[in-house]
């Protein structure tokens, strides 16, 4: 268990977060410029926060009451830095056995081959870093991290630098390693379809806060802010009025229509409330369908549409009366797989009816 | 050409060897100082290290002289230990090297900055102290700056004129080095022999310039 509980001032903010990191992989998330970098300097103790406690195990690192800071070789912890960093001017056996220590000559050597066999390098000892692609660097940084047989492992950006193959499956063997490891890891990421891949726990950090921090399915089923709604996917985000909260369900008034959304907390009628729908569960009602008019079902015409290869992204635009956001040209975006926009020749057919089922309804 | 006076040569040669070292191992640290640490006075002492390139030599030769001299007590501590400095050879490798010192230390700074420092890092974080970062990661990446360093150190030491004038004088046969020697050469209208000396200065000089200009331009 890594406790970090850390305060920093930084040119344009502090950051200030109080994190535990099991076993397991905890996925730092946020934009650019949220501190995560900083953060994993300071629990490699390349750089110190102002104040604040970071334990491993029980084990202190830095304690700015008791004046404790070890320095980054007492602490024993893998940190496979954005670039990887290789020593360019050593191969890639002596990059791996750069934190041996105390090892006789063919120990050392028995030690670099085994572990440039587990990270699918065998082989490749005498080889220079400028030899290797991206994607071969980040598996010498990752040995050279493990050889040292760390306490923990920090991983900043790791992918973030690799064509999309290389990426897949690195992330594969990242997930396999960590099974056979069993220590706690940090990775930094600002993709979050990776951060939901890989964590056990997800950590979402904007402008050194931590927003949320719980199970990746849990984070991104009840945010708690919409900051953490947006970078969780949650798009549609309607001003909305209570109008009830009764029997667990809330009804809200959002533009012209009222819909009936979960109840979380405790809402008054009249409290104002923002509605957020993630666009990839609002449902398209098949023309054939013989289904009686539901709750939350709308119709209207798609307006604009957009594909990134793997999905379509709709831009709706409600009947008049049944307006979500009666000043804007469309009401709501919805996501679809392109699989499912070609079975149903969306691209022809423009007038849809949608539900917007509960469970695809935020509200914050 | 060979019943020329080699003797100059000879004491240049020396003179600049001892200094090149004394610069090698004093500038070599002060760089690493100013290219990694973060100390009060930083930028002063990086000025003041910068100082014998902007100063006339014979200021810089009258600087040393007063203080290395018969009326300071230095100079009376030094003769009084039985090593003087002033007129002596010794004094004219203090001046060529403090003459020289700034061109070992730009060089080897800018060559040690060039060095990512996350790479020092990540040394650290495998456990290594820092003497064998210095070894094992900062110099392999710096030792060309060094070369450099110690090529265009080599040069200016061996061409030094105004300071070790002040501080050695010109001495034959003690303190007159090339540079010196050639003076005399031009001022004697021995202009056969003059010749011979400008040229193998020229030919030495180049040839570190270009030296020291490829391995600079190989430091990434």
């Amino acid at each position: 268990m890594l406790a970090i509980q850390i305060r920093k001032r930084l040119s344009t903010f502090d950051l200030s977060l109080e994190l535990q990191a099991p076993s397991g992989v905890t996925a730092l998330f946020g934009p650019s410029g949220a501190g995560k970098s900083m953060t994993l300097a300071c629990i490699a103790g390349l750089t110190h926060p102002d104040a604040g406690r970071i334990a491993l195990n029980g084990f202190t690192f830095y304690d700015s009451d008791a004046r404790i800071n070890l320095p980054p070789q007492r602490r024993r912890i893998g940190y496979v830095m954005q670039d990887y960093l290789l020593f360019p001017h050593l191969t890639v056996g002596e990059n791996v056995a750069f934190g041996l220590q105390g090892l006789s000559r063919a120990e050392q050597r028995r030690t670099v081959d085994a572990m440039l066999e587990r990270v699918g390098l065998a082989g490749y000892a005498q080889r220079r870093p400028h030899e290797l692609s991206g994607g071969q660097q980040q598996r010498v940084a990752l040995a050279r991290a493990l050889v040292i047989r760390p306490h923990a492992l920090l991983l900043d950006e790791p992918f973030s630098a690799l064509d999309a193959p290389t990426r897949a499956s690195l992330r594969r063997d990242l997930l396999d390693l960590q099974r056979t490891l069993a220590l706690p890891v940090i990775f930094i990421t600002h993709d979050f379809g990776e951060a939901y891949l890989l964590a056990d726990q997800l950590a979402v950090l904007v402008e050194g806060r931590l927003l949320q921090c719980g199970a990746p399915a849990e984070v991104v089923a009840h945010p708690r802010s919409q900051d953490v709604a947006r970078l969780t996917g949650s798009r549609n985000f309607l001003a909305a009025e209570v109008a009830a909260c009764e029997q667990g369900v809330l009804t809200v008034r959002v533009g012209d229509v009222v819909l009936a959304a979960p109840c979380a907390s405790r809402l008054a009628p009249g409290d104002r409330v923002t509605l957020a729908i993630r666009p990839e569960r609002i449902m398209l009602v098949r023309k054939d369908a013989q289904t009686p008019a539901r709750r939350n079902t709308m119709h209207g015409v798609i307006v604009d549409e957009m594909s990134d290869g793997f999905t379509c992204t709709l831009f709706l635009r409600a009947d008049d009366g049944q307006r979500l956001r009666p000043d804007a040209a469309y009401d709501l975006e919805i996501i679809v797989p392109v699989y499912i926009y070609e079975r149903l020749h969306i691209a022809e057919d423009r007038r849809w009816a949608v539900i917007l089922p509960q469970e695809a309804m935020q509200v914050l | 050409m060979f019943d020329a006076n080699w003797a100059p040569l000879r004491l240049s040669l020396q003179v600049t060897l001892v200094a090149t070292l004394l610069v090698l191992i004093t500038g070599v640290p002060l760089a690493w100082l100013l290219a990694r640490k973060r100390f009060p006075g930083r930028d002063a002492v990086g000025a003041i290290a910068m100082l014998p390139l902007v100063l006339p030599p014979t200021v810089l030769g009258y600087y040393l002289l007063v203080t290395l001299g018969a009326q300071s007590p230095l100079g009376r501590w030094l003769a009084a230990v039985g090593f003087p400095l002033v007129f002596t050879w010794r004094g004219a490798v203090i001046a060529a090297a403090i003459a020289s010192f700034p061109l070992m230390v730009e060089s080897v700074r800018t060559g040690l900055e060039g060095v990512d420092p996350r790479l020092e890092g990540v040394a650290r974080t495998l456990g290594r102290s820092e003497w064998a970062i210095f070894w094992r990661v900062t110099l392999p990446l710096a030792w060309r700056s060094i070369v450099a360093g110690t090529a265009l150190t080599f040069a200016r030491a061996l061409g030094d004129f105004g300071a070790t004038l002040m501080v050695a004088g010109n001495i034959p046969g003690r303190t007159q080095t090339m540079s010196l020697y050639i003076y005399d050469l031009v001022q004697a209208n021995r202009q056969g022999e003059a010749n011979q000396m400008v040229l193998l200065i020229t030919v030495l000089a180049v040839t570190l310039l270009v030296v020291a200009r490829r391995l600079n331009r190989r430091v990434v």
